[in-house]
């Protein structure tokens, strides 16, 4: 019985990674976000470790991609290391204040922007 | 003067990365509103930057012991594959339409976000009010 369950968490696994690929693959984000409350939710592990866990798939994913657009030339190599210069600092000022806010606050904030966002490209 | 602009936006996607909120839903966004960078090099930009922070995260984690491998070995080969053909297909498609999948996509990310903040919300203020009323009879 206990055999069964383990089976079916795995087919549920897999599952996860080909709705997860398709998606970090087509829009070059998002896997995460899908990846995070699924494995949450299937592996029962706390909210750290399905964070890094999340992270260690979604890196694999990314690298993956990034082959693919570095073979088919659709790189801006200018544009990645500005990028990557205000990333950096954004995700330390991030690790920072994640600890002085609360959660559903956050969570808030970042469905307000994304709906948003998402409505002005539409627009726009 | 526009370098500093974008590090100033990538900033602030960065923010959201380093709390653990997907930081490439909003360099994408910002990337194409202010930036006007076709969607497919948006895309690009985010994959390779977040790679590059996901590195540096993921020795912190392993050395911390934070990650399943089970999990990743189950999830990884799947989403890896799935992935290479889903960016594949991606540089075939209009960069418009493209963009307009992205849109509704993170639009109902956001729903779906928004719901779960409201409720868990509901659910503290409960939570609050019980421990209230159970202070107040134990007074």
């Amino acid at each position: 019985m206990e055999n069964n369950g383990k089976v079916l968490d795995i087919f549920k696994f897999v599952g996860i990674g080909f709705l997860s690929g398709i998606i970090n693959g087509f829009f070059g984000a998002g896997g995460g976000l899908l990846l995070v409350p699924m494995i949450t939710f299937v592996a029962k592990d706390d909210s750290k470790k399905a964070h890094a866990t999340t992270l260690a798939c979604v890196m694999f994913m990314c690298l993956a991609s990034s082959i693919i657009y570095l073979v088919k030339k659709q790189l801006n190599f200018k544009l990645i290391l500005v990028c990557l210069i205000g990333s950096l600092i954004g995700a330390l000022i991030g690790t920072k204040l994640l600890k002085n806010l609360k959660n559903n606050i956050i969570d808030l904030v970042f469905s307000l922007v994304l709906v948003v966002a998402g409505v002005c490209m539409i627009i726009f | 003067m526009q370098i500093l602009l974008l590090i100033i936006a990538s900033t602030f996607s960065g923010i959201f990365a380093g709390m653990g909120m997907g930081g490439g839903t909003f360099l994408i966004p910002i990337l194409s509103l202010f930036f006007g960078v076709s969607q497919l090099i948006c895309q690009s930009t985010n994959v390779v930057c977040f790679l590059v922070l996901a590195i540096v995260c993921f020795v912190v984690y392993a050395k911390n012991k934070l990650i399943d491998y089970k999990v990743v070995l189950c999830v990884v080969f799947p989403s890896v594959i799935l992935s290479t053909v889903a960016s594949i297909f991606a540089i075939k498609v209009s960069s418009n339409i493209l963009q307009i999948c992205f849109s509704c996509f993170i639009i109902l990310i956001g729903i779906f976000y928004f719901i779960k903040a409201v409720l868990n919300i509901k659910k503290e203020k409960e939570k609050e009010e019980f421990e209230n009323r159970k202070y107040l009879k134990v007074k």
